[in-house]
C-alpha cells in the first residue's frame, strides 16, 4: 500500500461558523477514482470547496501528497495540482471559449505547454473547437459543463476534484462527459467525483464515499452500494 | 466652414480629456467593482507631482512625467494597503469602498492644499505653437492630449486582450472564485490594479492640468464626467469608454456652440439619462456587475 495522494483527517468546516462537514477522515489512492454521494445539502460541495481552498476549516487536515494544503490559498493549491472543476461551472461569461481554456493554463507550467495542452483538449472535445472564438456567455448548458471540464484539463493537475459533472444535462451529454472521465482515469490521473446519481460511478469508481448530514455514513464498492436496497431508498431516492 | 472646424477640434480635445480621466477609473470600477471617489485626487497628485519636480528639482519634462507615474503608483499602492486588502473580500465592498475612497479623496485634497495651498498653478509641462486649419489655430499641446489619450486607451486595451495577466484581471472580474480555482493569485492582481490605475490617472493628471490649471480640486469635475462616461460606456470595455469620452466631447461641443456653454453639460446629462433608460448596461456593456 502506497502513501495516498489526497489525505484528510477529522475534517471539520462550514459556512458563519455553522458545520456543514461534521469530522469526516477518508483517503485517495494514486490513480483512483473515488465517488462521494449523498442527498443534496449535506456537505458535498463543501467538502470539495474545503479541499480546493475556496472555505477555511475549523479543524481537521487535508495532505496532498505529504504536504499539508488545508493553510493555502486556494490559488497556491491549484499550483500543487488540485483542480477544482465546480458545480455550475464557473465559465467566464464575457470571454471566448479559447480565452477560457486559456485561462485553465494560467500557471506558469502549463502555460509553457498551453498549444500542446489546447490541442489534446480540443481533440476530447471537438465541439470546444468549433466554438473557440465564441463568446462563453452563448453557450448550451452542455458546452458550458465541457467548457468547465475542459479548461480543468488545460492544467498540469494531478487530482481532479468534479462536482455533479452529470447535472441537468441530457443522457447523450453526461455519456459523453463519463467517457471523458473515464480516459482520464487511464490516463493516470486521480478522480475524486461527486454525484447525486450513484449508478452512473459503479462502472468506473473503485470506491464510493455515502455522505448524509456532513458525516460519512458508508463506505465501499460501487456494486455493494446498488446492492444495498436500505441505504439506496433510504438516501438516493432510488 | 471655421465654425465647423472649431466644433471639432473641440470636440476632439474635450473628448481626449474625457477619455483620459476614464480610462483609470473604468480599468479598477470593471476589474473590481470598486467606484474609486478618490479618482479624482489621483488625477490631481499626478498634475502636482509633475509640477512639483519641475520647479523644486528643476528636472526637465521628460523627467517630470516618469515621477509623476511612479508617485500615481505609489499613491495607488497605498490605496490598496490601507484600504482595498481589507475590504475586497467582503460582500459590501462595492458600497463600503465608495464611503471609505471619499475620506481617502477629502483627506488627499487637503493635504495638496496644505502642501500648495489653494492658489491655482499653471502646470509647467506645455508644449507652445500650434498651426493654423483656415482662420482656426491648432495648438501642439491639444494634439498631444488627443494623441496620449488614444495610446492609453490602445496599451490597455491591448494588455487586457491580449496578455497573459491581462486575461487574468478580467477573468478575476468576472468571477473571483473561478479564477483562484485556475489559480490566479487575486490579492496580486488586486494590488497590481490599483498601481496601474493610479499611475495611469497620474498622466492623465498631468495632461488635464497642461491645459487647465492645477488646483487642489482640479480632478474633480473630470471625475464626475468620467463616472458618467464609464457609465454610459457600459463597464468592462476599455474601447467602449474610449468611445464613449469622444461621442459625448462632440456633442458637448456641438451644444455649447448652438445652445452656448451654460447648457452644453445638461444636454449631454440629458442625452446620458435617455441612453441609460434604453440600454441600462450602457452601450457598449452586456450585463452588470456581479461579484461571486
Amino acid at each position: 500500500m502506497t502513501t495516498p495522494i489526497l489525505e484528510i483527517d477529522n475534517l471539520i468546516c462550514g459556512y458563519d461558523g455553522q458545520a456543514v462537514i461534521k469530522d469526516i477522515s477518508m483517503s485517495l489512492q494514486r490513480g483512483s477514482v473515488v465517488g462521494l454521494v449523498g442527498p443534496n445539502g449535506h456537505g458535498k460541495t463543501t467538502l470539495l470547496r474545503a479541499i480546493s481552498g475556496l472555505i477555511k476549516l475549523s479543524s481537521g487536515s487535508i495532505r496532498f501528497k505529504g504536504e499539508p494544503v488545508h493553510r493555502m490559498d486556494a490559488n497556491q493549491i491549484v499550483s500543487k495540482g488540485i483542480v477544482h472543476i465546480p458545480q455550475g461551472d464557473l465559465v467566464f461569461s464575457e470571454m471566448t471559449v479559447e480565452e477560457n481554456l486559456l485561462m485553465g493554463a494560467y500557471l506558469p507550467a502549463a502555460h509553457a505547454r498551453r498549444q500542446e495542452r489546447l490541442n489534446y483538449v480540443q481533440g476530447l472535445f471537438p465541439k470546444l473547437k468549433e466554438r473557440a472564438t465564441q463568446i462563453a456567455s452563448g453557450l448550451s448548458g452542455g458546452e458550458r459543463r465541457m467548457l468547465g471540464v475542459g479548461r480543468a484539463l488545460m492544467s498540469s493537475s494531478e487530482l481532479l476534484l468534479i462536482d455533479e459533472p452529470s447535472l441537468g444535462l441530457a443522457p447523450i451529454i453526461i455519456d459523453h462527459i463519463y467517457e471523458v472521465i473515464k480516459a482520464l482515469k487511464t490516463e493516470g490521473r486521480t478522480l475524486l467525483v461527486v454525484e447525486e446519481n450513484a449508478s452512473r460511478l459503479v462502472d468506473i469508481a473503485e470506491k464510493i464515499y455515502l455522505l448524509d448530514d456532513g458525516h460519512i455514513i458508508w463506505d465501499g464498492q460501487g456494486d455493494d452500494l446498488l446492492n444495498d436496497e436500505v441505504l439506496m431508498s433510504t438516501y438516493l431516492g432510488g | 466652414m471655421e465654425t465647423v472646424t472649431l466644433v471639432i477640434l473641440s470636440g476632439l480635445t474635450l473628448g481626449a480629456m474625457y477619455a483620459l480621466s476614464a480610462i483609470g477609473l473604468s480599468l479598477i470600477w470593471g476589474a473590481l467593482g470598486m467606484l474609486n471617489m478618490a479618482h479624482g485626487s489621483f488625477l490631481a497628485i499626478g498634475g502636482y507631482s509633475c509640477y512639483a519636480i519641475m520647479i523644486y528639482f528643476g528636472l526637465p519634462a521628460l523627467l517630470a512625467i516618469p515621477f509623476a507615474i511612479v508617485a500615481g503608483g505609489i499613491v495607488g499602492f497605498l490605496f490598496y494597503v490601507v484600504i482595498v486588502k481589507y475590504m475586497f473580500h467582503h460582500p459590501a465592498f462595492e458600497t463600503n469602498i465608495i464611503i471609505a475612497t471619499i475620506g481617502l479623496a477629502i483627506l488627499s485634497e487637503n493635504v495638496i492644499l496644505k502642501l500648495f495651498g489653494a492658489y491655482p498653478f499653471k502646470q509647467p509641462l506645455t508644449v507652445g505653437g500650434g498651426f493654423r486649419i483656415g482662420e482656426i489655430f491648432v495648438p501642439y499641446q491639444n494634439l498631444i492630449i488627443i494623441a496620449v489619450s488614444v495610446m492609453m486607451a490602445v496599451g490597455v486595451a491591448t494588455f487586457l486582450n491580449r496578455s497573459r495577466t491581462g486575461r487574468a484581471i478580467r477573468a478575476t472580474a468576472l468571477n473571483q472564485d473561478a479564477a483562484l480555482l485556475m489559480g490566479v493569485p487575486i490579492r496580486k492582481v488586486f494590488a497590481q490594479l490599483m498601481v496601474a490605475s493610479g499611475a495611469l490617472a497620474a498622466v492623465s493628471g498631468v495632461m488635464l492640468s497642461s491645459i487647465t490649471t492645477l488646483s487642489p480640486t482640479m480632478g474633480d469635475a473630470p471625475m464626475t464626467k468620467a463616472f458618467v462616461i464609464v457609465a454610459v460606456a457600459g463597464l468592462r470595455n476599455v474601447y467602449g469608454a474610449f468611445y464613449a469620452a469622444f461621442i459625448l466631447g462632440m456633442f458637448e461641443a456641438t451644444m455649447q456652440f448652438s445652445l452656448g456653454v451654460r447648457f452644453a453639460f445638461p444636454a449631454m446629462m440629458l442625452l446620458v439619462v435617455f441612453t441609460l433608460i434604453l440600454r441600462p448596461y450602457g452601450i457598449f456593456g452586456r450585463e452588470t456587475v456581479t461579484r461571486n
